[in-house]
């Protein structure tokens, strides 16, 4: 009866890992690509805007 | 009284301290006043001390209005060799038909670069021809425009005009180039504490004299992509509030005597709020995520603290009024 050496059981469980591996790259590209904006970061940003100030330097009255 | 300089760069330096990405911009007339009878000695003088603290706020782009050209063009020139962010993609040189600014400046926030571009109306009122003697043309907003764009394209990922043609200019603008998201607006001067919207853009403007800061805040997710705002939603419902109470009024107007008129604006208005309803369901659906945005008119009112630098500078100048 043939027995499998330390090696060829070190091959099949490598095997399997990257079997493993591969389904979930391809599960990740198939599936999660589409909601990639829920992690796609957030730019905040302030724009503080004047208009028509014309050389004005004190309050006026409203 | 509302307004003031000193007030205006307190109130910038504090929305930086808060952290945050701050970007200041001004959409022109931003120096000069159209009044006949100001001195030219005290004109610059003003004009240095308002270009002094749009340097300490660290404005990211300034355009230049026609009243901006009151002093004649070198004078501004100067001023942006001073370090000044003057931008305008229609303002040329008569002679030898070059640009005098910048057409555009490209802003690097974050990971974000905003694109922001330089328009002038295309009349010169008589005052300022006669300060610019003939020595600037200025060349069609709209092909400037459009050219600016195509320049940006892949450039900048957000695109706002900085405008001094007024508000209905700047609506067709936008309507009719539809890949600006904003217009920062001005020559009219006018109070818009709601967003306009015009195509897939927004037109704003922050009213005159200094006397309110326009706050626009964003927030965003997909770059290129149109900009929603993100209180549309409970501007609807106030719109509909409204709307239901001109309605109560026209029910009980056919209940003390039928009118043919009075039916047919209740039926207007019915079919006005069914359309406003499929808005707000529209509206709270976009608003989940996305690009939003949210604008704002803050007052300079007496409360708040004045940047004493600035106080210092006009005390200085010996300027005690407008």
């Amino acid at each position: 009866m043939k027995e499998f050496s330390g090696s060829s059981r070190f091959r099949r469980v490598e095997l399997a890992v990257l079997l493993l591996a591969a389904a979930w790259v391809g599960f990740s590209g198939l599936f999660l690509a589409p909601f990639s904006w829920a992690q796609r970061k957030t730019e905040e940003i302030t724009i503080l805007h004047t208009n028509n100030v014309t050389g004005h330097l004190f309050g006026c009255p409203t | 009284m509302l307004g003031g300089l000193a007030r205006r760069v307190a109130l910038v330096e504090a929305t930086r301290s808060r952290g945050g990405r701050v970007l200041v911009v001004d959409s022109g007339d931003l120096f000069f006043e159209k009044k006949e009878a100001v001195e030219p000695q005290q004109a610059r003088a003003k004009a240095e001390i308002l270009a002094k603290a749009y340097k300490k706020m660290g404005a990211a782009a300034i355009n230049v209005g026609d009243l901006d050209l009151l002093q004649g063009p070198e004078y501004l020139l100067e001023l942006a060799k001073g370090g000044l962010p003057l931008v305008s993609a229609n303002l040329r040189d008569s002679s030898s038909g070059k640009p005098l600014f910048a057409a555009y400046k490209v802003e690097q926030v974050g990971s974000l670069k905003v694109g922001f571009v330089g328009l002038i109306g295309p009349e010169m009122s008589p005052q300022v021809q006669k300060a610019v003697g003939g020595k600037v043309t200025i060349s069609d907003p709209w092909e400037a425009a459009t050219r600016s764009l195509e320049e940006l394209e892949g450039k900048a990922d957000l695109l706002i005009v900085l405008s001094d043609m007024g508000m209905a200019r700047d609506q067709r603008l936008a309507r009719e180039l539809p890949r600006i998201h904003f217009i920062l607006g001005g020559h009219d001067g006018r109070f818009l504490s709601n967003p306009n919207p015009e195509g897939s853009g927004w037109v704003l403007q922050s009213y005159s004299k200094g006397m309110y800061l326009g706050r626009l805040r964003l927030s965003i997710q997909e770059p290129g992509q149109p900009v929603l705002d993100q209180n549309r939603a409970s501007r609807i419902q106030q719109e509909l509030a409204k709307m239901d109470g001109r309605i109560d009024a026209h029910k009980k107007a056919l209940e003390r005597g039928s009118s043919p008129s009075v039916e047919r604006s209740l039926k207007q208005l019915q079919e006005q709020r069914a359309k406003l309803e499929q808005e707000l369901v529209e509206a709270r659906k976009k608003a989940q995520g996305g690009n939003l945005f949210s604008w704002s008119l803050e007052p300079l009112d007496p409360s708040l603290p004045e940047d004493p630098e600035v106080k210092a500078w006009i005390q200085a100048a010996g300027i005690e009024k407008d």
